[in-house]
């Protein structure tokens, strides 16, 4: 079994993302696919956004994965995999949730294998900068430990808003695949998928 | 990306509607509520939307997903209300920095109120409410408007 973490802040698409490319990783790659998906709020939108496009979705709604709820997911985690027997699992956090501390979690996992752990980083490209002023340490850390950084909303994005996207990654010095895309128009999804599945 | 000035809120509106009200009706009304909150929320002291969402369903069980991250109250959609109707439900959570809890209550409870009693009669359900990462409590408490 194979586990892709999905990370960013809240309303960088991470959802729509996940709900542009599953079919076509379906189709990509023929695996067993399951999504355990963290809602920080009492009520998981998302999750039931999901659940009405036809999937089937653990839900963990109410706290976030890297703290609160860190025994719950890795529960989740467990009774999903000895009961599903997904050979890919989407992780996707809450938008509050640090992606490190959830792979520090993983180690206190005791379910059937995971062989390989990818993480994504999806970065809202029109709101980037403004959330880097906010609270810099935090996005600097999810650049950081990301496989894969997604520039998203490139369709609403100017030049401008994107390149500092990328020179932001430049500046950390990080040698990470960037790709640009759009979930909510599906431009580069087909790239995102590919990535996220990438031997 | 927790600071001490981020705050969270839920809730869940039912709307008797007036007149049926055909699917581009009812979008339009979705999401000048969600413009609606968004823009209450920063002229009261929001200085980052974490994200503010929704799912609203109408009588035939279709739906529109709609969030707002912007800080001109710009809305984002998807999915679609597939025929007219005389109800619609909505659920709405609101995360954001700027706003303490009680604050951002009663600014989304009022906006959502004002916004969909203008097309029915307004049933609200809080559904629950969160203050911190490192722990919630869920308040649940009927109030019916009609």
């Amino acid at each position: 079994m194979e586990m892709v973490l999905i990370s960013g802040f809240l309303g960088s698409g991470k959802t729509t993302m996940l709900l542009s490319t599953v079919d076509q990783i379906i189709a990509l790659t023929n695996k067993k696919v399951a999504i355990i998906k963290n809602d920080f709020g009492s009520v998981g939108i998302d999750a039931k956004v999901m659940e009405k496009s036809g999937l089937q979705v653990a839900e963990l709604p109410s706290g976030c994965i890297c703290c609160t709820l860190g025994i719950d997911f890795l529960k989740t985690l467990t009774a999903v995999a000895t009961e599903f027997h997904p050979d890919l699992v989407f992780v996707e956090p809450s938008g509050l949730a640090d992606p490190a501390s959830i792979l520090a979690l993983m180690k206190g996992y005791k379910g059937p294998k995971v062989e390989k752990t990818r993480v994504m980083i999806i970065v809202d490209a029109v709101r980037f900068n403004l959330i880097s002023r906010a609270m810099p340490a935090p996005m600097e850390r999810q650049l950081k430990i990301g496989d894969v950084i997604v520039i998203n909303k490139i369709d609403e994005a100017t030049e401008q808003q994107i390149d500092e996207v990328r020179q932001a990654v430049r500046a950390m010095g990080l040698e990470k695949q960037l790709i640009m895309a759009s979930a909510l128009r599906r431009e580069n999804v087909d790239v995102v998928a590919r990535a996220m599945v990438a031997s | 990306m927790i600071s001490e000035d981020f705050s969270a809120y839920a809730i869940k509106a039912d709307v008797s509607l007036r007149t049926r009200m055909d699917p581009a009706a009812l979008t339009s009304a979705v999401e000048k509520m969600m413009t609606t909150i968004a823009l209450r929320c920063v002229a009261n002291g929001t200085y980052l939307i974490g994200h503010i969402k929704s799912i609203s369903e109408s009588g035939d069980g279709s739906w529109i997903a709609s969030s707002v991250t912007d800080l001109d109250g710009k809305v984002r959609s998807s999915g679609a209300f597939n025929s007219s109707s005389d109800r619609l439900g909505v659920v709405i959570n609101a995360l954001q920095y700027g706003l303490k809890l009680d604050r951002l209550e009663a600014v989304v409870k009022e906006a959502v109120i004002e916004q969909l009693s203008l097309i029915g009669k307004v049933g609200i359900e809080e559904i629950g409410e969160e203050h911190d990462h490192k722990g919630s409590h869920d308040r649940f408490c009927k109030i019916d408007l009609g």
